[in-house]
């Protein structure tokens, strides 16, 4: 086990292999919506997880690039034949673990791209060791693991994954029960905490996340705001700006196009129940938890329950969620994130910190 | 102590005192009070950091002394050699895109002549090919109406445009004609000029693409260096220790078993 080191210049008792420069340690959240990086550097970066190459000659061209990521990429997007290649956890066409379809094969290689470009945005020095820990999807394939570990491999000396909600709760040293709900844009995973790494048994992945909430938006706002034109990043946009559950201190109003003229219109309703929707089943899944811990232990668990993920913003979420399990476990207490953008990414740095040195230079 | 440490200090203190008044101290039965200047308390403390400081340096060995010197040095050595080398990198990258640069701003000019060229030889071929100008044919036509007009009242309309037909067919045969005698030569320099400006056109692309890889080398930074020198580890001083350990062993096993698999 190799002990705590100072900054650089204090490694005398160093353990391990040492380059000139030292050890960088980064911690990734590789999201379905956003990608996220914390680094023993001090940098912090996160990008929208979306990859885009230019469609033909003329377009590259243009752009100067082979590939453009994140908001650079959506905001380019006509010139751009666009991925996300990340959906419910997975990467996009390989759901049954199989890589072989074109669709899965394109994903495949735009998630390699947006990892080396979720590193380079660590600014590492190249004569620095890089040793990284990947939050993946809880319910991720095998498949789809080897797949993240191999593209991580070409930009790190040596790389693990852990699941997403377990490096959450590591990183704030909630080990044991705890309850973290992880809202993402593809899945919200529940992953209770007792101490050990949690099983199979201890998390429940639902499809009910950020992605949903645009869709039910979608069709809300179609209702509420007839004959008004939007698209998805549009939805998208409002819901980060306006999302909410619960009691509404300001009426939402909007202007959308209808027939090319700026329309204004009040979606406080459509974002309520939008948001709204996601709250059943996520009581239901932490009523199923609590109930199959330890006796003992269920009272001190639904008190602890940890909301994180960009889902996690959502305002009066927390409070919205304690009333249900009010009424269906007797109570129960939600606490947020601080960073709901980094904590994925702040666990899984801790943890490439915590581990031990025998154990990287096993995976290098 | 500098000035501004002593000022700050001044500060420090000040947040401690409270007022009162004499009749208050009167009234407490105080009859005669010691007093002690702000300056005098600050240059107090300010001795007895010196002091401490002092003693803290002779406490240090010689031999720790000379070890810490030796490190700083080699730290020293270390950063100046790195940005000498970094400074070389970076002359070269910017010579590099120099080049670059004046090889694309080159084949730019030549591919421009060569466009010229070539518009100037299709002007040419063009003109040659009509073997007269296109006016030609309007004073023809012109000439041919006021003929028309002069003989209005005799000539039928149907001789007028018999004549008309016979002149713009003849005027087309002609011109015909000269296109299938246009110089060969001027046809092969344009298919010259063709082939030039491809080439020329591929050429400026190639250059274009290293011109833009040696500038993205010349913005290649160093990089952000890590807090760490080696590899960590868990601190054994750490709260949940073995719980830590038996996670971390718990992950780095599963990450080895999905790893050794895919080798």
């Amino acid at each position: 086990m190799g002990s705590n080191q100072g900054p650089a210049g204090a490694g005398e008792a160093d353990a391990g292999k040492t380059k000139d420069h030292g050890v960088l340690y980064i911690g990734v959240d590789l999201g379905t919506s956003r990608t996220s990086i914390s680094a023993s550097n001090g940098v912090r970066a996160t990008v929208a997880s979306l990859v885009g190459y230019p469609k033909d000659h003329v377009a590259r061209k243009l752009l100067k690039r082979d590939i453009l990521f994140g908001e650079e990429a959506l905001e380019k997007r006509l010139s751009l034949k666009m991925f996300r290649p990340l959906e419910r956890g997975v990467i996009k066409g390989s759901e049954k673990g199989d890589f072989t379809s074109p669709e899965a094969k394109e994903n495949l290689e735009a998630a390699r791209a947006l990892i080396r470009h979720a590193v380079s945005l660590a600014q590492p020095r190249p004569d620095e060791l890089i040793y990284g820990v990947i939050g993946a999807p809880a319910q991720a394939s095998i498949h789809n693991q080897k797949a993240i570990i191999e593209a991580a491999r070409e930009v790190m000396d040596a790389v693990m994954l852990c699941s997403q909600p377990f490096s959450v709760a590591y990183g704030m040293d909630w080990l044991e029960d705890v309850l973290v709900i992880d809202i993402g844009a593809g899945t919200t995973d529940l992953c209770r905490m007792h101490g050990t790494m949690p099983e199979e048994g201890d998390q429940i992945t639902l499809p009910t996340a950020g992605d949903y909430i645009d869709e039910q938006l979608e069709r809300n706002l179609a209702e509420a705001c007839p004959g008004a034109s939007f698209s998805r990043p549009m939805v998208k946009r409002l819901k980060e700006k306006y999302s909410f559950v619960g009691e509404a201190s300001d009426r939402i109003q909007v202007e959308l196009p209808v027939d090319g003229k700026p329309t204004s219109f009040d979606i406080t309703e459509a974002m309520r129940k939008s948001c709204r929707s996601i709250v059943p089943p996520m009581v239901e899944s932490i009523h199923s938890l609590v109930r199959s811990f330890d006796p003992e232990f269920q009272d001190r668990l639904r008190n602890r329950v940890l909301l994180a993920g960009g889902g996690s913003q959502i305002q009066g979420l927390d409070r919205a969620l304690e009333q249900e399990m009010r009424a269906r476990l007797g109570g129960g207490r939600v606490i947020r994130t601080e960073e709901p953008m980094y904590g994925g990414a702040n666990g899984a740095l801790k943890i490439a910190h915590d581990m031990p040195p025998e154990h990287w230079e096993q995976l290098s | 102590m500098s000035g501004e440490n002593r000022r700050s200090l001044w500060g420090e203190l000040s947040s401690f005192f409270r007022t009162t008044s004499v009749d208050k101290l009167k009234s407490a039965g105080v009859g005669k009070v010691r007093v002690i200047g702000l300056d005098q308390i600050a240059r107090l403390v300010e001795d007895v950091v010196d002091r401490v400081v002092d003693s803290r340096r002779l406490e240090l060995e010689e031999r720790e002394r000379d070890f810490i010197v030796a490190e700083a040095r080699e730290e020293l050595d270390r950063l100046t050699k790195e940005v000498r080398e970094l400074s070389h990198v970076r002359e070269r990258t910017m010579q590099e895109v120099a080049l670059s640069q004046r090889r694309v701003d080159e084949l730019r000019l030549d591919l421009q002549r060569a466009s010229q060229e070539l518009e100037s030889a299709q002007r040419d071929v063009r003109v040659g090919a009509l073997g007269a100008s296109p006016e030609d044919l309007n004073q023809g036509l012109q000439r041919l109406v006021r003929e028309a007009l002069g003989d209005a009242g005799r000539t039928k309309a149907e001789q007028l445009s018999a004549r008309l037909l016979a002149f713009v067919s003849g005027y087309l045969d002609r011109q015909r004609e000269v296109v299938r005698e246009v110089d060969p030569a001027a046809q092969e320099q344009i298919v010259q000029l063709e082939r030039r400006m491809a080439k020329l056109k591929s050429r400026l692309a190639q250059a274009e693409d290293e011109l833009s890889r040696a500038l993205s080398g010349a913005q290649v930074e160093p990089g952000i260096a890590s807090v760490f020198r080696g590899v960590q580890g868990l601190d054994k001083g750490s709260g949940q220790f073995k719980k830590k350990q038996g996670l971390m062993d718990v992950i780095f096993q599963a990450n080895l078993k999905i790893q050794k698999g895919a080798e």
